[in-house]
């Protein structure tokens, strides 16, 4: 090789080694870089101006994203005479990314550079510059995942709920643009949008494979199941027992899970809808269920006889009632801030049942709806004799029903009638016995005859103050098992959600697991050890011979002897007093 | 000047330079470990391609995914069933059905193979795990010996590290260790206390030193034991896992040879990568239906290779990153 040639192949390979050496350590034409301040949750951030700044002169903005895209700060800064500048963020979370944006005053006065910036640890900063692409438009495109802070839900916020003024949750469920399903769900359909994520892995909140309280919509053919049909197929109109003579144009409507959950938030338990059908906003006189009351009377005191289904009534709160004594104490009272002698105005209700069939009021506690608009219309108005509105003279227990005089508003006695709207507040804990059995520690008061009333705003007919009626067998005035009063609430013998013989129990609440467990009915000791065939006789006892749409907890008519019998075989028992 | 000088100095300007660009070099390196972690610099994985499933029944909700032997097997959820892929992502065979008997699935879900290359698939809603050998051939369902009444009731994560199953249950919201003989190891249900339990843990994970990391759902968080069972340390996307946690339903996870645990964050539509000791290294993905992007993504895979399968769940397929 020549001289000349080994010399240029050498400036050759300097050239070479140059551009990708420039290439590989090429950084944004304004050197955006990031730096932890030692001992503080702060970064420095160093740029510089191009050619085409002037020292000096050429101002810049430089803009802190807070993760969730909200700005965090942003601050106006002249590059020096070297061209070069600095800037130091307010105190940053550990953990979070955020977004430096950095943008010309002058013309061209889009973002010049930007990157995300996290403090990752005691001394690093995790730096990622951003591109030209996510650089080119000032705004993030509501259709663009690609950036590094877009979460569907922020944390600490609810999926269902207590929305916040900076929520993010829509984004659980809806699609902006995207959707396959009415109302911009992501899915096709309600049950397919809930189905997606509360299919069982998500524990307790999971509606199938393993029961929870409300059962389960996994069952199978094969067990016989009874699913509450709740996936749109069916309309509300075909709920066993349901009773609507015009309809209220939600009658009409598919039956979803959206029909009973409130996924928006409810103050009720499970998302339970607290105005269920819109039946607060239907009077009683149109519909069986209806929950709207008009022309509310208000007494001194409590009638021994009827003269509404609803009546107000004057009441003064004891000490017991805001007491510590749980079987004494009324928590809403305690809750409203009530002192001992105070007169409210208490919501009384009918109960044909009480008095041993004579019926007589008793204190309803059901929440009073306000209006809040679309789409069931259901508003509560306190009126003077005048049928002026006073609600907004009193204090107001929305969640009790009762109203109690403030400072500087009118008295009770100046009321003289009222319209309500009653909505259902159910109350359950983890326990189902929550719901009807008061020897239960979770017992809660009330709540079993508020599932009795949410069960029939579809349901109508099967809400029964008493077994006793006429002779004619149909629905509405036939024997029927009380089911209005706390303890015989409709979930003692149902599930909401669906059953099949694999959750189903006998009368001796006994379901599967423990037939099949040593001693057990179906011991698979008596299966030459075979667990999976007496899995299957188990499964083969627990089938209801009559699956329908009952969504039984016990199989066959067990679900009578699971109260009536308790458990205990009485054919034949000496001691049984029954016929 | 001579010719011959000319020469000289270009070749002396030539060494000089690609000297200048050394000295260069290894400053801007030991500037950048001072200075800043690049979000890159460990290398997030690189997207490859995605498996959708068969061409007559594509994958619907696939759930997990495990690489056994040479065949990568998905448990294709809805259609109650497992489907099989070569590796090269070729539809192979699948089995299953829908149902409880043997070899039936109402819900297929954490997929695990030990040694022999058999296959374990938890099913959430039957309450058993089923083993199958390679070609998708029911064996078995695994049975717990000696307990009265079986401690599984909703089995979601499986692994098999050692011979040893790890199973996670939704319901009962514990992790479970047996030997493949069935014989219960360990029982884990609680993270630093007992007050402090898990709810709804969904996925396992084991790394070399046998540690135990779980993906424990309904606390949005990650939490690691050693092998004995004893609670280490919280992960949960902040300093130390005492921040409030950036993660929403977490679920699948796995370590790969480096150390680096990666896990699936389902309802942010992430997958993050944490350095052994819980910082987060870097996060890929993001809601959406183009490459590299994830639509509720729940089941993840490292094979041998440091390849990740991640089950893009309502995309309905397979993303695969090496």
């Amino acid at each position: 090789m020549s001289k000349f040639k080994l010399s240029f192949s050498l400036i050759l390979a300097v050239l070479l080694v140059g551009m990708l050496g420039t290439a590989a350590f090429a950084k944004d034409a304004y050197g955006l870089k990031a730096y932890r301040i030692a001992g503080t949750n702060t970064i420095k951030v160093d740029f510089n101006g191009t050619a085409d700044d002037t020292p000096s002169t050429t101002a810049f903005t430089i803009t802190v994203n807070n993760p969730d895209n909200t700005v965090l700060e942003t601050k106006d800064i002249t590059i020096g005479a070297d061209r070069t500048a600095s800037y130091t963020t307010p105190d940053l979370e550990i953990g979070k990314i955020y977004t430096v944006l950095l943008a010309r005053q002058s013309a061209p006065t889009t973002f010049v550079s930007g990157a995300t910036i996290t403090i990752s640890d005691a001394f690093n900063v995790e730096f990622k510059p951003l591109s030209p692409e996510q650089l080119k438009t000032t705004k993030i495109n509501a259709n663009e995942t690609g950036f590094n802070v877009l979460k569907k839900n922020r944390t600490g916020h609810k999926t269902h709920g207590s929305y916040q003024n900076n929520t993010n949750s829509c984004a659980s469920c809806h699609q902006t643009h995207t959707a396959e399903g009415d109302y911009l769900l992501f899915k096709d359909g309600t049950y397919n949008t809930c189905a997606a994520c509360h299919d069982g892995t998500m524990g307790a909140k999971g509606v199938f494979g393993a029961p929870t309280n409300a059962g389960t919509f996994g069952g199978s053919h094969d067990g016989n199941m009874s699913i509450h049909m709740s996936d749109g197929s069916v309309s509300v109109q075909a709920a066993p027992g349901g009773n609507k003579a015009a309809g209220t144009g939600s009658w009409t409507e598919d039956f979803t899970c959206a029909s009973c959950h409130e996924p928006h938030g409810s103050p009720g338990s499970k998302l339970l809808k607290v105005n269920p059908l819109g039946l607060g906003g239907v009077k009683p006189s149109d519909d069986p269920a209806g929950k709207k009351f008009v022309g509310v009377p208000v007494k001194d005191t409590v009638p021994a006889t009827k003269e509404a289904n609803i009546i107000l009534s004057k009441y003064t709160v004891t000490a017991d009632d805001i007491g510590t004594d749980p079987a004494k104490a009324k928590p809403g009272y305690k809750t409203a801030g009530l002192t001992e002698g105070t007169v409210i105005l208490q919501t009384y209700k009918w109960n044909p049942g009480a008095n041993h069939g004579a019926g007589g009021y008793s204190a309803d506690y059901s929440l009073w709806l306000q209006e809040k608009g679309w789409p069931y219309k259901a508003n509560t108005v306190i009126k003077d004799s005048a049928g002026t509105d006073i609600t907004s003279q009193f204090n107001v227990a929305w969640l009790d029903g009762f109203i109690s005089e403030k400072s500087g508003g009118k008295t009770i006695a100046d009321v003289a009638t009222a319209d309500i709207s009653q909505g259902i507040a159910v109350t359950v804990k983890s326990n189902p016995e929550s719901l009807y059995n008061n020897y239960s520690a979770d017992y809660v008061m009330d709540s079993g005859v508020q599932m009795s009333n949410f069960c029939s705003s579809c349901h109508a007919d099967y809400l029964s103050g008493t077994y006793k009626n006429s002779d004619t067998g149909v629905y509405t005035t036939a024997h029927r098992h009380q089911t209005n009063t706390d303890m015989l609430t409709c979930s003692r013998c149902h599930f909401a959600h669906g059953t099949d013989a694999t959750i189903m129990k006998d009368a001796s609440n006994k379901g599967v697991a423990e037939l099949t467990a040593a001693g057990g009915k179906f011991d698979p000791v008596n299966f030459a050890g075979d667990t999976n065939a007496a899995k299957a006789a188990a499964i083969e006892y627990l089938k209801d011979p009559n699956p329908s749409s009952a969504l039984k907890k016990h199989t066959g008519m067990s679900v009578c002897y699971s109260c009536h019998g308790s458990g205990v075989s009485f054919i034949n028992d000496p001691k049984s007093e029954r016929p | 000047m001579k010719k011959k000088n000319v020469y000289r100095w270009m070749a002396a300007i030539a060494v000089l330079t690609v000297i200048l660009f050394a000295i260069i070099y290894y400053f801007n390196l030991q500037n950048k470990a001072n200075r800043v972690t690049d979000i890159g610099q460990d290398g997030p994985p690189t997207f490859s391609h995605f498996i959708q499933g068969d061409f007559k029944t594509p994958l619907e909700k696939p759930m997990d995914v495990a690489k056994i032997g040479e065949y990568i097997y998905v448990t294709d959820t809805n259609h109650k069933q497992v489907q099989v892929f070569d590796s090269s992502s070729t539809p192979i065979f699948k089995f299953g059905k829908e149902g409880e008997g043997n070899g039936e699935f109402k819900f297929p879900y954490g997929i695990a193979g030990d040694e022999k290359g058999n296959v374990y698939v938890a099913d959430l809603y039957n309450g058993k795990i089923s083993i199958f050998n390679p070609k998708g051939k029911f064996i078995r369902n695994f049975e717990e010996k000696g307990s009265k009444s079986p401690s599984i009731k909703s089995p979601a994560g499986l692994r098999i590290n050692h011979n040893k199953l790890y199973v996670t249950d939704v319901q009962n919201a514990k992790v479970l260790v047996f030997t493949l003989d069935g014989k219960k190891q360990m029982e884990i249900s609680a993270g630093k206390n007992k007050e402090d339990v898990l709810n709804a843990p969904n996925a396992v994970a084991i790394d070399d030193d046998n540690n135990i990391y779980v993906a424990d759902s309904g606390n949005q968080r990650m939490v690691v034991y050693d092998k004995k069972g004893k609670f280490k340390q919280v992960i949960n996307g902040t300093k130390n896992g005492k921040g409030e946690s950036v993660l929403v339903n977490p679920r699948g996870l796995a370590v790969n040879a480096k150390g680096t645990i990666f896990l699936v964050d389902n309802m942010t539509h992430y997958v993050y990568g944490f350095d052994s000791k819980g910082e987060k290294v870097y996060q890929f993905g993001g809601l959406g239906s183009e490459n590299e992007q994830f639509f509720l993504p729940n089941g993840l895979f490292v094979d041998e290779k440091s390849q990740l399968y991640i089950t893009d769940t309502f995309n309905q397929r397979v993303a695969v990153y090496y």
